[in-house]
Formats: structure tokens, sequence, C-alpha cells
């Protein structure tokens, strides 16, 4: 059932994700396309140098532009640049972390752009969109729990009347000994060990 | 017959094997709360924390078991031991019942829409939610205790083999998993890791859902009235929810692995599992991925399937209902349940985010479930498994519910000053 369900909504992963070569430097970057509205994206950036690579440690810079009015980085705009050193036969990962999708905008499709150069080569621009999908009503915090606490609370009066039209009257307060229907198999009480002295218990 | 002192055989090989009522166990264990934590896990520690999951799911083993000797012992269904003690813990329960299982369901329910819109963003969270909800609905429905047991022994080896076969996908650094089983501070700046804990006991020790196991007797017709034949039964039973339980951290070890695999080196921490599967793909492939999301997917529908059976079993529990799967009563606090928990959807709420507070919110019920527990179970009325110190097995046996509770306790404690 579970398995059909998702085979009715399969897709292929919605992510922009962009492999090239710039100076003898191989690189991947690899972002979601599409957010939550209060919630936080990353981008990733995968460079790697084959072994024995000529040139010695280069350096790679990269920038992530993003609309400000939509989006907000944890770290603040400076925080949208890098730069790596990369010696050859290494593989370095970077995220540009926490993208938080801003709610004062409405759900839409924003641009962004990433961009790689090498030493004070010319950049490599990978331009994509992220779209903004409706996120939670309530803001992240103890409000995220409260909010759903609070309305669980409204199944009360449901499970108040299930226990007075189908339980026993005053069955919250009062011990009774459990239903229990004869076993298909009571393997317990098959070969009784020798010697095992006979219990006490209750018939 | 003196406490504990029944020597039985070990466990036949049919017995070892047949694990049951563990798998339903299992399902509530291995659901969002566990895999976002895991996932937090994996992306700090690599896998130090691992020991964890058993250190805590032996806590979480230990409260099942003290409600399993009490059902034993007298017959009497879980609830019973907090009419007992006094009423008012029947009202209590009965709030923490409703809000807990309505938020769990709903926790489930929005994972699998999370899962959906992450295959297809154009997938509203309401419409995948309900859809899963509805799923869920119908399988108790039109199932009898029986299969349902067999079906949740078939995910859980699903749900295993799914994680693992993503996470070997994405190149896991298996190497490290043995040293994550020795308990230990993880090797790191980070001190994200006591609320880790925390979160984990939440997870592991369930609140009152550790109450469940005794209902699943019930519908099997588990019960003696002779000690021999109680002792015998709780050995089973033990084996049985305790693979349940460990299969938890079994599942939690791959998830942990992908993590630690495509999350660590960029050093971030995914919010959720979606999230993690969508790092998967670029980095080991789109089936990792799909697997991936396949597993958490069932993981999820499982554990709110798991959170309506047991809040469903409670309710009629409370009311001194028969506590059978197929009668009406059943289905109709299911309905209910499952009315309340869809309608959380609405919210839009990140799944993961709202679990990993859940978890922490849970572990303020289970220190009152824990001392009432412990208080009942240390009667002398107890019989066969009254305490005693008079043989290994009894000091044990004192020495691990005194464990579960001093962590419920523990956990509690810290999470309510860290609220206060």
């Amino acid at each position: 059932m579970a398995l059909g369900i998702l085979a009715l909504f399969a897709g292929r992963a919605r992510a922009f994700e962009k492999a090239g070569i710039l100076d003898g430097v191989d690189f991947r970057f690899i972002c979601a396309d599409w957010a939550l509205l209060k919630e936080k994206i990353n981008a990733l950036v995968i460079l790697s140098r084959p072994p024995g690579a000529p040139g010695g440690k280069k350096t790679v810079r990269l920038a992530l532009d993003f609309p400000a009015d939509a989006f907000k980085a944890a770290a603040g705009p400076a925080g949208m640049r890098a730069s790596l050193g990369i010696e050859p036969g290494e593989t370095k990962r970077f995220a540009f972390k926490g993208l938080l999708a801003l709610d004062k905008v409405d759900p839409g499709k924003h641009p962004f752009k990433l961009s790689i150069s090498v030493g004070e080569g010319v950049p490599e621009v990978s331009r994509f969109e992220v779209e903004t999908i409706r996120g939670p009503l309530v803001p992240r915090g103890l409000l995220s729990i409260l909010v759903p606490a609070l309305l669980s609370l409204l199944a009360i009066p449901a499970f108040v009347l299930f226990l007075r039209r189908r339980g026993e009257p005053g069955g919250w307060r009062i011990v009774k000994d459990a239903e229990i229907d004869e076993p298909e198999e009571a393997w317990w009480e098959m070969e009784e060990p020798a010697g095992e002295p006979e219990g006490e218990g209750r018939p | 017959m003196k406490p504990w002192s029944a020597k039985l055989p070990p466990l036949s090989g049919r017995a070892l094997t047949g694990i049951g009522a563990g798998a339903l166990v299992g399902s509530f264990y291995i659901g969002t709360g566990d895999i976002a934590i895991a996932t937090k896990m994996g992306a700090l520690f690599g896998m130090d924390m691992w020991w964890t999951f058993f250190v805590l799911g032996l806590a979480g083993w230990t409260l099942m078991d003290m409600s399993t000797r009490y059902y034993l012992r007298f017959g009497r269904t879980p609830l019973s031991i907090f009419k007992e003690v006094h009423p008012v813990f029947s009202i209590y329960l009965f709030v923490t019942v409703v809000v807990t299982t309505t938020i769990g369901a709903y926790s489930q329910w929005n994972t699998c829409a999370h899962v959906l819109g992450t295959l297809n963003p154009g997938i509203p969270t309401e419409v995948g939610g309900t859809l899963a909800a509805l799923a869920a609905t119908a399988l108790l429905l039109l199932g009898v205790y029986r299969r349902i047991e067999l079906f949740f022994v078939l995910a859980l080896i699903v749900l295993i083999g799914l994680f693992a076969a993503a996470a070997a996908a994405a190149g896991a650094p298996w190497s490290e998993a043995p040293a994550g089983l020795l308990p230990g501070i993880p090797e790191s700046s980070r001190q994200e890791w006591i609320g880790l804990i925390q979160q984990n006991a939440g997870s592991l020790i369930n609140a009152w859902l550790i109450l469940i196991y005794p209902y699943t007797m019930i519908e099997k017709g588990w019960r003696s009235s002779k000690p021999l034949g109680q002792a015998r039964i709780l050995q089973r039973s033990r084996w049985d929810y305790g693979v349940g339980i460990a299969a938890a951290g079994i599942v939690a070890l791959p998830v942990m692995a992908a993590a630690a695999a495509v999350a660590r080196p960029f050093g971030i921490v995914p919010e959720n599992g979606t999230e993690l599967a969508a790092l998967l793909e670029p980095l080991a492939g789109g089936s990792a991925r799909l697997l991936f999301l396949v597993g958490f997917f069932i993981a999820a529908w499982t554990a709110g399937i798991g959170w309506m059976v047991c809040g469903a079993y409670a309710m009629l529990d409370l009311g001194n209902m028969k506590v059978r799967m197929e009668s009406r009563s059943f289905r109709q606090a299911v309905l209910v349940f499952v009315v309340a928990s869809a309608s959380l959807l609405f919210l839009r709420i990140n799944p993961v985010y709202g679990i990993r507070i859940f978890t922490v919110l849970l572990a303020v019920v289970f220190p009152v479930v824990a001392l009432v527990m412990v208080w009942r179970i240390s009667r002398p009325d107890m019989g066969y498994f009254r305490w005693s110190t008079g043989s290994v097995r009894g000091v044990v046996v004192i020495a691990l519910d005194v464990f579960a509770l001093l962590v419920s306790l523990f956990v509690g404690w810290g999470i309510m000053s860290r609220f206060f």
C-alpha cells in the first residue's frame, strides 16, 4: 500500500545540478530547486583535481547570489562568498549553508546565480531558479509543538463521548481483569521440565 | 515457588525466529523521530553515538518488562497499574494518550507527505499526508491482529534492507561502527550531544507506549496462572520486544552511516530525512535516494499505524472494554485518531523539526510513568516476579528497574529544567 502511494507520485528528484571542468579543476554544483517558506536549503559544491595535475595549488573562488528579498543567509551576504585552495589529487566539499526562504514574499520562482573561478580566470556562471512553496503556518520553536498540542486537545470531547458510549460506566477508575480468549496454542504449558515445583497463582 | 528461581530451557529456534509483536513494538520505535535523530547524530558525530540507542533502549526494554510482569502476575491490563495507584492517573493518562497519539500519528503522516513532496513538490502536504493516513486506516479497519503482526515483521525486514542498501551505495564508513558501540562522549567541540541523548531518550523510552506489549499478549491469549508458565511467557516476550527495540538501533546504523558519508563532509546537518535523501542523490546516485526515501516513508507510515494501534488499545483499556483489534470500539477509536491527526496536517510544520521537540516533550511524561510502574512492581504481592535479592537474577531485575527509573528521571528532569 505504502509502495503503491510512492509509485503513484514518484518522479525524479528536483535539484539543480551542474558539473564541469574549469582550468583543470573538476567542479560539481548541487542545490535544491524548491524550498518551503520559512525553511532552509543548502547549495553544495564538490571540487576535485586528478593526482599529478600540473600547476600546484590552485585557488578557487565561489559566489552564490540570490534575491535578498526572498532569501536570507544565516551568515549574511558575505557568507555567500568562499575561497578554497585545492592541491592535485585533492577533493574538497563545500556548502553554502542555511539559506532561509522568507515568508514575507509569496510563493514563486526566484533567480539564483552560482559562480566559480580559478585563480584570476574568467568565472563560469550557472543560473537556476528556486521555487518557494507555502510553508508552515506557525513559526519554528515552541509554538510548533504547542499549537498542535492545543489543537489535539479538541479530540478530548470526542473520546469522552466514545468512553461514555462504548466503555464501562466508571471504567476509568475500576481495576478489572482482562478478558482473555483461549490461545491457539498454549506453548508455555508443554514440555514441563521434571522436578519443577507446582506453582501458586490464580486460576 | 521462590522468585526468579525457575530454570528455563533456552528458547527454541522457533521462538527465536518467531518475532511477532516485537515488530509492532519496533514500528513505533522506528519512526520519524528515530530517523531524524540518527541523521543528526551521523551528520555531527559520525557513528560515535550509536551506543545511545542500546543504553537508552535497555531502559525502554525494562519499562516494557515491568508492564509485562504486572500483566502476567495479575492478568490485568497495563493501565490498571495507574488506576490502582490513584484514579487521577487515569485522567492524566487519558489526556496524555489523546494528545500524544494525535501528534505522534500526525507527525508520521506529515513525514509521509514530505517524502512524497520530495519526489513531487506539486503534491500538497495535506493531500500526501491524508492519503498516507487513509491507507493506514484501511489496513487497520480491514486487518486482523495476526495479519497486522505479520505485516509489521515484513515491514521491519524491508526497512532495514532499504536503509542498509542506501547507506552502502553512499560509501558508508562501516568500519567506524564497532567503536560507536562503546559508550562515551563524542570527540567534538559541539555540545549538541546532550540534547541528542535527551531526544533519543524521548524516542526510545517512548513515554506510555512502553505499556503496549501486554495488549498484544491479550490478543494472542498468552496468559498462565502458574508461575512456571508465566516465567516461560516472560522469557519469550523479553526476546520478542528486545528484538523490536534493538531494531531501532539496527535501523539507526545505516541512517547514521549515510549521514556521516554524505552530509558530514560538507559540515551540513540535514534538517530532515528527505534532505538527507536529496544529498544522497548526487553523491550516491538516484537509486540510493529512492531506497532511502522508500525506507523513510515505510518507517513513518508504520510508525503512524503503531501510534494509532497504541492509542486505540489504551482507550479500550481506559474504558474497561475488551482489548481486541477486530472490535467495533477499536475501529471507532482509530477513526477518531485519524481524523484528529490528519487535521493537523494543515499546519504544514516541518515534520522532523516538530518530532524533535515532540520527543523532548514525551520525556516529560515518562518520569511519571516510570515512577508509578516501579512503585507498583516493587510491591510484595508480585508473586514470582517480586523484587528479591535471593538470587542473581532477582538482583539484576532490581538493578535494571532502578536503572530505567533513574534514566527516566534524569532525562525528564534535564528537559524540564531547560524549559522552566
